[in-house]
C-alpha cells in the first residue's frame, strides 16, 4: 500500500514539473548567425543585401555614370519578388539593401514609392501649417537614374528526413530613362536540414 | 526491440514502476483539454470567434495538433486571417517535428495507450491547411497574390514529398489542392505554374478518385485547354481540345467568381470496442510463448469469433478508432446572379478520405493495440499469481489506460464543392440554393457579395452546417 501511495506522489511529482514553465529568454548579438528552422532568416537577408550590393557598386555601370555625368547615381529600390516557397519579409531585405547602399557612399538613394506618398502629404501639410521660412517646397524631389528590382526564389529537394534549400536572389540594375539593364547580380544560399528518425 | 526493451523493464522489474508509468499517463491523457461541442456552438450560431476565443483559452501548454488546425480554421471563419495562418504555420511545424519520433514515448505508448504517441497529422490535413491559409492571404492581402503564391507553392512541395516517401500514394486531397494552386497561379497571371498545377490536378484526382469516387473535375480540363492556348502551347493545346472540348473565351469586361462551398463536418473518430478470444491451447503467455506482437496478428483472425467457453482462456477487450459516415444535409449548391448560374461540383470529399484513411491504418492500430492489450494481459497474470488483489488492480489500471486514439481534425467540412462562374463587372449579390443528395433544392439565402474585377478572379468560400 505504500509502495503504491509513493508511487502516486511520484507520478504527480514527475506531471506537474513536465507541466511547468520551460521558457527561457537571453539576449544574443544582432550579427549573430543563429539557424533554428532552416528558413530564411535575418542573417540570409543581411548577408545576402551586403554581399550582392557589394558587388553591385564594385562593377563598371558606377564609374560609367561618374564618366557620363560627373555626379553620385541616385538609385530607388523598387520591387524585390517573393517567388519562394516561404513568407519572406521582402520589406526588410530591400531596407537592408537600401541601407547597403547609403552606406556605401558611393550612391545616393531615394524613397520608395509608399514612401514617398508620406512625405509628400508632410510636405503639403507643411504648405498649410508650417513657419514660412521652414516649408519645404514641392516639386524639389531627385530624380532616381537606376531602379533596382529583383526575385528570391527556392528549389526545394527532399527525401525522407534530409531536406536541401537552395535560395537563389536575383537582383537587375535598370538606368530609368533608356530602359537599360546596366547590372545583374545573383547571390545563391544552400541549407541542410536533416531530422533525426529517432530520438530518446 | 522496443516492445522486448519495454517489457523487460515492466515485467523484470516491481510492479511499483508499473503504476508509476500508468499513472503518468492517466494523468498526462487526462490533461487534454477543449470540448468540441462548444466550438460547434460557436461556429453554428454564426459566432466563429467565440469558436476561437474558446479554442485559445484551452489551449495545451505546448502548441499541439490537431489544436492548431482547430485554431486555425475557427480563427479563418472568424476573419482573424493572420492568427489563422499563423495556427496552421505552426501545425505544419510540428508535424514536421515529429518527423522525429521519440523511443521513450513510442515504447511507453506500446505499453500504456496510443493517446501519448504524439499526433503527427494525416497527410490530407496537411494539405488542407494550406486551403484555408490560400485563402487567408487572398483575404488579407486585398488583392496581392504574394502570400497565396508562397501557400501554393508549399502545397505543391509537400505534395511532391508524400509522393516521393510512399510508392503507393493515395492523393488524398492533392488533386482539390493542386487545382486551387492552379486558379491562384492563374489569378496571378502566372500562367506557366498554373498550367503545370492543372496538369498535376488533373492525374492527382485520377489517383485518388479510387478511393474517393471524386471525378476529375472539367474545369480542369477546360483550365488546360484555355491556358495551353494562351501560352501558345500548341501540340498540348490540340490534344486538350480534343480531350476536352473547346472553351469559350470570357468576354470583355468580365471576371470571374470561384466559390468554395463547405458542408457540414467530417465525421468524428470513435471508440470502437471489439472482443479477441485467447484459446486455452494457445498457450500464451507460457515459456517460449509470450511475443505479443506474434501472437497479436494470429488474435487479429479472431475478430468477433465466439467460442465455447470451455475453450476461454481470457476475453481480450480492446478499443480501436473508427469512423462511421455521418453526411450533412446539404450535398450540393447552385448559384445564382441575374441571368447567370452554375451548379456546385463536389471537388473535395473529407468524409471519404477521413473514412479511407483509417481503413488503411486500421491494421497496424489493430495489432498494436492488440500487442498492448496482451502485454497488459500477461502484467495481469503475473500480479494475479503474486495476490488477487494485485491483480484486480492491475487489470483496471490496464483498462483505464487503454482508450482508442480519436485525435483528428473535427471542424474540417464533410464535402467541398467548386462554383466557377463568369460574371460582368461589378458588385453582386449571389443567390446561394443549398441541394440535398437528390438535387432539390431545400434552402436558398441571398446575403453574400461579390465585387468583380475584369479579368480577374475573385475568391470565396461559405460553409454550412445543417
Amino acid at each position: 500500500m505504500y509502495r503504491i501511495l509513493s508511487c502516486l506522489i511520484l507520478s504527480c511529482l514527475i506531471t506537474f514539473v513536465g507541466c511547468g514553465p520551460n521558457k527561457q529568454v537571453s539576449r544574443i548579438d544582432i550579427d549573430s548567425t543563429v539557424d533554428l528552422s532552416g528558413r530564411w532568416n535575418d542573417t540570409d537577408s543581411r548577408l545576402v543585401a551586403n554581399q550582392i550590393i557589394d558587388e553591385c557598386l564594385n562593377h563598371n555601370w558606377i564609374n560609367n555614370h561618374g564618366i557620363q555625368t560627373s555626379s553620385r547615381p541616385v538609385v530607388i529600390v523598387g520591387r524585390i519578388r517573393n517567388k519562394s516557397k516561404e513568407h519572406i519579409a521582402t520589406q526588410t531585405f530591400i531596407s537592408d539593401i537600401e541601407r547597403a547602399f547609403i552606406n556605401s557612399g558611393k550612391v545616393r538613394t531615394v524613397s520608395r514609392k509608399d514612401e514617398r506618398e508620406e512625405i509628400r502629404e508632410e510636405r503639403a501639410d507643411q504648405s498649410e501649417n508650417a513657419a514660412i521660412e521652414t516649408i519645404k517646397r514641392m516639386g524639389r524631389e531627385l530624380g532616381a537614374d537606376y531602379m533596382m528590382t529583383g526575385v528570391i526564389s527556392t528549389i526545394e529537394d527532399r527525401e525522407g528526413g534530409k531536406q536541401i534549400v537552395f535560395y537563389q536572389t536575383d537582383l537587375t540594375l535598370t538606368h530609368i530613362e533608356r530602359d537599360e539593364k546596366v547590372w545583374i547580380g545573383t547571390k545563391k544560399i544552400k541549407k541542410f536540414i536533416g531530422r533525426k528518425k529517432f530520438k530518446m | 526491440m522496443i516492445l522486448a526493451l519495454s517489457y523487460y523493464l515492466i515485467i523484470s522489474d516491481s510492479m511499483t514502476k508499473l503504476f508509476s508509468l500508468l499513472l503518468i499517463v492517466l494523468l498526462t491523457v487526462g490533461c487534454a483539454g477543449y470540448k468540441f461541442e462548444q466550438v460547434e456552438n460557436g461556429l453554428e450560431s454564426g459566432k466563429p470567434t467565440d469558436a476561437y476565443d474558446y479554442l485559445k483559452k484551452h489551449s495545451p501548454k505546448k502548441p499541439d495538433i490537431p489544436h492548431q488546425f482547430e485554431l486555425g480554421l475557427t480563427g479563418h471563419y472568424a476573419d482573424l486571417f493572420t492568427e489563422s495562418s499563423t495556427a496552421f504555420d505552426l501545425a505544419q511545424d510540428i508535424a514536421e517535428e515529429r518527423f522525429t519520433k521519440s523511443i521513450s514515448v513510442e515504447a511507453l505508448s506500446l505499453v500504456t495507450s496510443d493517446q501519448l504517441r504524439p499526433y503527427p497529422g494525416t497527410k490530407y490535413e496537411r494539405l488542407l491547411s494550406h486551403y484555408y491559409s490560400i485563402l487567408n492571404y487572398i483575404y488579407a492581402s486585398k488583392g496581392s497574390l504574394d502570400g497565396a503564391l508562397v501557400e501554393c507553392r508549399q502545397a505543391t512541395n509537400l505534395i511532391q514529398y508524400f509522393k516521393g516517401e510512399e510508392k503507393d500514394y493515395n492523393y488524398f486531397a492533392a488533386g482539390f489542392l493542386a487545382h486551387l494552386c492552379g486558379m491562384v497561379f492563374e489569378a496571378a497571371d502566372e500562367l506557366n505554374d498554373a498550367y503545370i498545377s492543372y496538369k498535376q490536378a488533373a492525374e492527382y484526382y485520377k489517383h485518388s478518385a479510387r478511393y474517393t469516387s471524386v471525378l476529375t473535375p472539367e474545369d480542369v480540363g477546360h483550365s488546360l485547354v484555355r491556358i495551353s492556348r494562351k501560352l501558345g502551347f500548341t501540340d498540348e493545346y490540340e490534344r486538350y481540345r480534343q480531350q476536352y472540348g473547346e472553351t469559350q473565351p470570357i468576354p470583355e469586361n468580365y471576371g470571374e467568381l470561384v466559390l468554395f462551398y463547405e458542408t457540414g463536418y467530417v465525421p468524428r473518430k470513435t471508440e470502437q470496442s471489439l472482443t479477441f478470444p485467447i484459446l486455452k491451447t494457445d498457450r500464451f503467455g507460457e515459456k517460449d510463448n509470450k511475443d505479443s506482437v506474434k501472437f497479436a496478428r494470429t488474435l487479429r483472425t479472431r475478430e468477433g469469433m465466439v467460442v465455447e467457453e470451455i475453450k476461454l482462456e481470457y476475453l481480450l477487450r480492446v478499443a480501436i478508432p473508427a469512423i462511421r459516415s455521418k453526411r450533412p444535409h446539404f450535398a450540393g449548391i447552385q448559384v445564382s446572379v441575374g441571368d447567370h448560374s452554375a451548379q456546385g461540383v463536389l471537388i473535395e470529399d473529407v468524409e471519404n478520405i477521413a473514412i479511407e484513411t483509417l481503413n488503411a491504418q486500421r491494421t497496424v492500430i489493430l495489432i498494436r493495440t492488440l500487442a498492448r492489450a496482451l502485454g497488459k494481459y500477461l502484467l495481469f497474470r503475473e500480479a494475479k499469481k503474486k495476490s488477487t488483489a494485485l491483480g484486480l488492480i492491475t487489470n483496471l489500471a490496464g483498462a483505464l489506460t487503454e482508450s482508442a486514439d480519436t485525435r483528428s481534425w473535427q471542424t474540417l467540412p464533410n464535402q467541398i464543392f467548386l462554383v466557377r462562374l463568369p460574371l460582368p463587372t461589378g458588385k453582386h449579390r449571389l443567390k446561394l440554393s443549398f441541394l440535398n443528395k437528390n438535387g432539390n433544392i431545400r434552402k436558398s439565402e441571398s446575403n453574400l457579395d461579390v465585387q468583380i474585377k475584369a479579368n480577374q478572379i475573385s475568391f470565396l468560400n461559405y460553409r454550412t452546417y445543417d
